[in-house]
């Protein structure tokens, strides 16, 4: 039975779709079928780490929350750039994205949609492509489908950057996730400055929050000249940001639901 | 605290005016002794001089006496005994002007021992004039032109004056020595008292009796008109004096002015002379070589009223058997403003090279000193943690990075410093800014109890347990 991950954040630009996209990319080279699914119907992005071009998807989340086609049509098979890296990778990856059309962007946003169906829509991704990992990239805040998603998450994964605004928001989405039971928590920080300080700033996040840290990442120069093309942890594997993720995996891997 | 930006330009003064006033000093010292060498010098060129002039005002007189002298004695006839015979007067009058040598300025006298007279004189005047006088009818002196007389008996001028040649100096001292000689300065009637000297020779017969003294007068006046016209130093003085100290002639417009009455004449003495240079030379040679009678040349200095003076004298070369001597006197302030004219424009191009000099010293020393400050004052900010702009002189440093020289290195040495403490001052601050974690519980709280009391939010927490079992159970079937 697949884990369904959902990656949040409570303020935007924290790092979310990169952090889903290399957390699904690691997951992969392990061996996993992961499916992603871009719920941020607003500000969609995370297709763009997968070389995914706008005008290539036929069918995007947004058609299938419209009933205008079934989930699995959505998806598209991304797995080419595991091989890549890693050409014996038996996994497989298979990214649900949300359409880029500016129309229906707004239309969503006007008519809203049916929440119920993207519980059901993560049911049917997970069980038609024999998922074992499902992750969710989010819209940052708190709404709807976000309260959804992080209401039937096994695991939910919240990025924050060390900053004072960070802290507050994070505090309101934990004491929500609390309320939903949710099952398991687990922070990230993101965007840290001064390797030394991390043991420290990660042992003080865990007790004010009373959730486990799951790693630090450093504010790092080539993440951010690399702009969302490509994967980072899959070109650097030895790299802090890539052991942050591992160790992300080995939380997740190690929850029972 | 004795900052450098006082200390450096001073320093920089300093050695210049020490350097300009050194070189002056030298200038002025030497400029000074050369003005002494050229006053010694000039006192050799004059005297020599004056012994030339000398020689030209008593060489024609005395060779004129001796030639008719001598051609009286070839004429053993000639009596004499009455010289103001007409005849006579009138071959004297001829022979004396056919003479060569005769030239403006020149005269001769015939004195016979009976008191007779004549005079043949080209001083001075118009035209030349014979002067005849006899002590035996009451020595009045007739002047007739040398053209007039013959012609017309009446004189035209007489002097109502006891003039008896026998009484005279030059007459006296011909007949005691029985031979040429000088006379003594004395004031002569036939000119009107003017001081004189006279050189006269006395002719005798074969046995022995006077027969005439023949005389030819030099006039002192000509002598001072030499000696004003001697081109001297500013406020130099030249004049001359006999072994009495009696005054002869000076270079400065001054008449002799013989004291006492017209009979019993006497020569003024130098020590009371109208000058006060030439008054007070007088008395620093009285004192300091004793006497007036000066066997050698002397230097020597004193101080005069109008300060120090320089002064030399000498004795006159005895060729003529005169006892004069000559003084020239040269104040130091002459001597200072002659130097200073000299220098004048070496002064003046001294003192612009001084402030030309200082400009340029002060703007070195400012180049110099300006960025030490700069980087003094940036690096007493950066110890006092000051990292903005005022009081850090963050814009001086980056100019200064522009030099291309130690400085500019420096410079940016200290900027990048600079910059280095920045970033990590700002690390640091942004280091202990994440590790603040603070929140709000308030806050956060009335935001949870927002969300959390709406109907969707109830809705989802009552179901959300059992939208996870359905999602785990669907996957087992
Ligand atoms: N550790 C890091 N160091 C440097 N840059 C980073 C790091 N992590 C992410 N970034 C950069 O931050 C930017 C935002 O990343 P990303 O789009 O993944 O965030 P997000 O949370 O998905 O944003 P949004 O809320 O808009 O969806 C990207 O340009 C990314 O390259
Ligand atoms: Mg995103």
């Amino acid at each position: 039975m697949g884990k369904l991950v959902v990656v949040h954040s409570f303020r935007g630009g924290t790092g979310k779709s990169n952090i889903t996209a290399n957390l699904a990319a690691l997951l992969a080279c392990q061996g996993n079928r992961v499916g992603i699914v871009d719920t941020d119907i607003q500000s969609p992005g995370i297709h763009a780490l997968f070389n995914l071009a706008p005008e290539h998807f036929k069918f995007a989340l947004n058609d299938y929350l419209w009933k205008r086609c079934r989930v699995e049509e959505a998806a598209y098979d991304v797995s080419d750039i595991v091989l890549q890296h890693q050409p014996d990778a038996h996994g497989r990856l298979y990214l649900i994205p949300a359409s880029m059309r500016t129309g229906e962007i707004t239309r969503i946003l006007q008519e809203g949609y049916d929440v119920g169906l993207l519980n059901n829509g993560f049911q049917q991704f997970m069980e038609r492509l024999e998922l074992d990992y499902l992750l969710i990239d989010t819209h940052p805040g708190v709404n709807e489908e976000t309260l959804l998603s992080a209401a039937i998450s096994d695991v939910l994964l919240l990025i924050l950057r060390p900053d004072r605004q960070d802290y507050q928001g994070t505090a309101i989405m934990v004491e929500l996730a609390r309320q939903l039971d949710v099952p398991h928590m687990l922070m990230l920080i993101n965007k840290a400055i001064n390797q030394k300080d991390f043991a420290a700033l990660e042992q003080r996040v865990a007790s004010i929050y009373g959730v486990e840290v799951a790693g630090v990442i450093p504010l790092t120069e080539e993440i951010a000249v690399l702009g969302s093309t490509d994967l980072f942890c899959l070109l650097h594997p030895g790299h802090a940001m890539t052991k942050a993720l591992l160790s992300v995996i080995g939380q997740i891997t190690q929850t029972h639901p | 605290m004795n900052s450098i930006r006082l200390l450096f330009p001073l320093i920089f003064a300093l050695e210049i005016v020490l350097a300009v006033s050194l070189t002056a000093a030298i200038g002025y010292n030497s400029q000074m002794r050369e003005a002494r060498e050229t006053a010694a010098q000039f006192l050799v060129l004059i005297s020599g001089m004056i012994e030339d002039q000398l020689d030209r005002h008593l060489s024609t007189p005395s060779s004129l006496v001796r030639n008719y002298a001598k051609e009286a004695q070839k004429r053993p006839g000639q009596r004499f005994v009455d010289l103001l015979k007409p005849p006579l007067v009138r071959h004297m009058i001829e022979s004396f002007q056919t003479q060569v040598h005769v030239s403006r300025g020149m005269n001769l006298s015939f004195a016979n021992p009976a008191g007779q007279n004549l005079m043949l004189d080209r001083r001075g005047y118009s035209k030349p004039v014979v002067k005849l006088s006899d002590a035996g009818k009451g020595g009045a002196i007739y002047w007739y032109p040398f053209a007039a007389y013959g012609n017309s008996r009446e004189a035209e001028e007489v002097q109502r004056v006891d003039y008896d040649p026998r009484k005279q100096p030059y007459y006296i001292a011909a007949v005691s020595e029985r031979q040429a000689i000088v006379s003594s300065i004395y004031f002569s009637p036939l000119v009107k008292g003017e001081p004189v000297v006279t050189v006269a020779e006395p002719v005798y017969d074969a046995q022995g009796q006077l027969r005439v003294v023949v005389s030819s007068d030099i006039d002192l006046r000509l002598i001072s008109i030499y000696l004003q016209g001697l081109r001297l130093p500013d406020s130099a003085v030249v004049f001359m004096f006999d072994a009495d100290g009696y005054f002869i002639a000076s270079s400065l417009r001054q008449a002799v002015d013989p004291g006492g009455q017209a009979a019993k004449r006497n020569l003024p003495s130098i020590l009371d002379n109208r000058n006060p240079t030439i008054r007070s030379t007088a008395e620093s040679i009285r004192k300091q070589l004793g006497s007036f009678y000066i066997p050698e040349p002397k230097q020597f200095q004193f101080d005069g009223v109008d300060g120090r003076h320089y002064a030399y004298v000498t004795p006159l070369a005895g060729k003529f058997g005169l006892n004069w001597k000559f003084a020239v006197v040269i104040p130091e302030t002459g001597l200072i403003d002659n130097l200073l004219q000299g220098i004048h424009s070496t002064v003046w191009v001294s003192l612009a090279l001084l402030v030309v000099a200082i400009a340029v010293g002060l703007l070195t020393a400012a180049w110099m000193i300006n960025p030490i400050l700069t980087m003094g004052a940036v690096a007493s900010a950066v110890e006092k943690n000051e990292m903005t702009e005022p009081p850090l002189p963050a814009s001086q440093l980056r100019r200064d990075t522009r030099r291309r020289n130690e400085f500019g290195q420096l410079a940016q040495v200290f900027l990048r410093m600079i910059n280095e403490i920045k970033a990590r001052q700002s690390l640091l601050e942004a280091q202990l800014e994440q590790l603040r974690v603070e929140i709000d519980h308030e806050h956060t709280h009335t935001q949870v109890q927002q969300i959390a009391s709406t109907e969707f939010f109830r809705n989802l927490q009552a179901k959300s347990k059992r939208l996870r079992e359905e999602r785990v159970r669907s996957a087992h079937t």
